[in-house]
């Protein structure tokens, strides 16, 4: 997965400063939290990967999503359904991050 | 003070192969879906407090005691609409002439039950109380719906609560309960009652029967089991990291584990699980977890037991017990 992602350490909340590496973009901590949390093999990481594909089902999402709010924004597991595809998910949560500041 | 348990579930057990035979399901996605791999349903003609005598039975017989102050029965599945099943059960059981009642909070009704107990315990109203949860949940399942029928499951607990001194072992803690009823529409079996009744209108079949939004009961079940667990350890001045058994509703595996995560509790033997045989069955699962865990030699004397539910309404409970050197049979 190539693009520019915005790196969150400027917009975290400092509680947050310690759980997101200065160095790490949306992207990179979401596929952090997939291959921890969720089990997901880091070669199930391919361009255009849907999170069918990522083997994440509607529960999954649910936790997905409960787990990123720890990165300051909000998107709700029907949001992620309807987006179908990891890079969807992150720029929909890149858009959130932005505007919430 | 916990001083003996008894549970029981119905002898037929009932495959995720004998469900995948006639729901659209399969064996390995139910056991990923909800960490079920069979459950227990009751024959044709027995009831809740069929199953509630049955376990109180054992809990009296293992308590070495033959009667009680009061009956207090957790259930989502009354024999009847209207009285309430625990005055029959208490007379069943040779008690006729105690207080009995039902209490009715879904899958956290035995905690609220126990809570009401130690309370009555408290007060000098009672010396000694059965505390039963006991489901014939499969009773309001829809035959045709993939998402709750491979869930949930019959079966009973009972737990003898009687006074005694608080810093013994088996003495319960505070019992915090809790509910939201904005969230009241997430598990509902929304015919039936005075909504309805009172409505005028004739109610399809389909809303005869249990119904649950899988996704935002995960999510409110995840947050508010995981706060009270909290505030629990808090009040007993216990760290996760001294927890020696966890027992959760077992409402669905990937639940528990979320929670047990969030919580820092080990997986392995610290958190107790039934789940895989049993399924979820509501009111009884958490006194049938520790009945059957305590008499598997899973839940020794000594062990600092969390104990925490969420459940319809929603409503949620947690509370904390050292646990006591006392029997609990099974049948």
């Amino acid at each position: 997965m190539g693009g520019d992602h915005r790196r969150l350490a400027g917009r975290a909340g400092p509680d947050r400063l310690n759980r997101i590496p200065e160095e790490e973009d949306v992207y990179e901590h979401i596929k952090k939290i997939l291959m921890t949390s969720f089990n997901v093999a880091e070669e199930d990481f391919v361009e255009g990967a849907t999170l069918d594909d990522l083997g994440l089902d509607s529960l999954d999402l649910v936790e997905l999503s409960m787990q990123l709010e720890t990165l300051g924004a909000r998107v709700t597991d029907d949001e992620m359904v309807e987006a179908g595809r990891l890079d969807a998910v992150v720029a929909l949560l890149e858009s959130r991050l932005a505007t919430t500041g | 003070m916990i001083s003996g348990l008894g549970a029981c579930v119905p002898p037929r057990a009932v495959t995720n192969d004998e469900l995948a035979a006639y729901l659209d399901t399969s064996d390995e996605w139910i056991r990923r879906r909800t960490g079920i791999g069979a459950r227990h349903r009751v024959d044709p003609g027995t009831s809740t407090g069929d199953l509630a005598v049955t376990a109180a039975e054992l809990a009296l017989k293992a308590a070495g005691v033959t009667d009680a102050d009061a009956v207090v029965l957790g259930t989502t599945t009354p024999d009847r609409l209207c009285p309430a099943t625990a005055p029959e059960v208490a007379t069943r059981l040779g008690l006729t002439g105690v207080a009995a009642f039902d209490v009715s909070a879904v899958c956290t009704s035995f905690l609220y039950g126990l809570g009401t107990a130690a309370g009555m315990i408290a007060a000098g109203m009672a010396q000694r109380v059965l505390v039963i949860g006991a489901e014939t949940f499969t009773s309001i399942l829809d035959p045709a719906d993939r998402s709750t029928v491979p869930i949930f499951g019959d079966g009973a607990g009972t737990v003898v609560l009687r006074a005694g001194d608080p810093d013994e072992p088996g003495a319960v803690g505070r019992v915090l309960l809790g509910s939201d009823g904005g969230q009241s529409d997430l598990i509902q079996v929304p015919a039936g009652g005075s909504r309805q009744r009172t409505s005028g209108a004739v109610a399809p079949l389909s809303d005869h029967y249990f119904r649950m939004n899988g996704s935002d009961t995960y999510r409110h079940a995840v947050e508010r089991t995981t706060a009270v667990a909290r505030e629990a350890l808090d009040l007993a001045g216990w760290d996760p990291a001294e927890v020696d058994r966890f027992a959760a509703h077992q409402a669905n595996a990937r639940i528990i584990g979320a929670v047990a995560d969030r919580l820092g509790i080990p997986a392995g033997a610290h958190r107790l699980s039934n789940i895989d045989r049993v399924g979820n069955t509501a009111a009884a699962s958490v006194p049938l977890l520790l009945t059957e865990s305590a008499a598997a030699g899973l839940l020794s004397p000594g062990d600092r037991t969390l104990i925490a539910a969420f459940g319809g309404g929603v409503t949620w409970g947690a509370t904390t017990v050292v646990w006591p050197d006392v029997p609990a049979l099974t049948a």
